[in-house]
């Protein structure tokens, strides 16, 4: 049953959220409260184009679509999310030919508030990008779960 | 390419097409600059790939993340007369209000220059500056040389 439900989930982020699908964004695993999210790498994403760097704004919108997943896969489906505050600290720089990858976790749910740490790494999940905090809002309001 | 002289030459020429231009993402985003008596304006116009949720509709929050984030670093590269794309270091936004389906205006103001790190914060807003829809600070690092 659960695993329909995150089916859904995936389906709805992939295919009915516009950025997701224009950044081609993919799901590599989702689980309560957890979701891995990945980009291949293609040439808008750069922001430094002379050391091959990918663009903070990647960073952030693959991260913000990870954490506001995971906090999906643990609320109701009539529920709503937005996204209240987040915070990515850029450990090191992510290079243009390889994939990157957000896993985020829920780690703390409220009935009001979901609070989220997430990750963002390339090649080596020991190695990492950058490393993420941020708060959801629950809205009771509306049908289908949704991102900010 | 050679991304030393072609920014700066952007930069010292206010040519803000090419600078976008030579920042892919931002570039994507479909940013616009404009020099005010103010200071400088950032525009994204509004078109269907930004949208978060296509139902209520309302933009991506990593799209307005990315928006101000580009906005910021854009601000630093003119400032700063920078060699090279400055290093983010950090970035935190606070979301105030659902981004609708129009465009994003955004202002940044520099707030600590120093040698190695610049502290940045950005305003967005859609209809009203008075309404801003979203906050963000974030910590450059600048190449002492290079």
């Amino acid at each position: 049953m659960d695993e329909d439900r995150y089916a859904k989930i995936a389906e709805y982020f992939i295919q009915r959220i516009p950025h997701v699908k224009d950044m081609g964004m993919q799901i590599s695993r989702l689980d309560t409260g957890l979701a891995v999210v990945c980009v291949s790498q293609q040439s808008f994403m750069l922001g430094n184009t002379r050391h091959n760097l990918i663009n903070g704004g990647v960073i952030s919108s693959l991260v913000d679509t990870a954490c506001g997943m995971a906090v999906c896969t643990l609320i109701n489906e009539s529920e709503r999310i937005a996204t209240l505050d987040l915070r990515i600290d850029n450990l090191r720089p992510a290079v243009g030919d390889l994939p990157l990858v957000a896993e985020a976790e829920c780690y703390h749910m409220t009935p009001q508030i979901a609070f989220v740490k997430a990750v963002a790494y390339q090649d080596n999940r020991e190695r990492l990008i950058a490393n993420s905090m941020s708060t959801f809002i629950r809205k009771k309001t509306g049908s289908g779960s949704t991102p900010a | 390419m050679n991304d030393k002289s072609e920014l700066l030459k952007a930069v010292d020429a206010e040519d803000y097409l090419q600078l976008v231009s030579l920042v892919p993402y931002a570039d994507y985003l479909g940013m616009k600059i404009n020099r005010h008596t103010s200071g400088l304006q950032y525009l994204m116009p509004f078109r269907e790939a930004l949208l978060g949720n296509p139902v209520l509709p309302s933009l991506h929050g990593g799209v307005i993340a990315g928006f101000m984030e580009n906005a910021a670093l854009i601000e630093v590269l003119i400032k700063q007369r920078q060699n090279r794309i400055p290093k983010p270091v950090d970035f935190s936004i606070d979301y105030l209000r659902p981004g609708r389906a129009q465009q994003c205006q955004a202002r940044v103001e520099v707030v600590r220059e120093g040698k190695r790190i610049v502290l940045a914060r950005v305003d967005c807003w859609q209809d009203s500056e008075d309404a801003l829809i979203a906050q963000v600070r974030m910590h450059f690092l600048l190449e002492e040389s290079e």
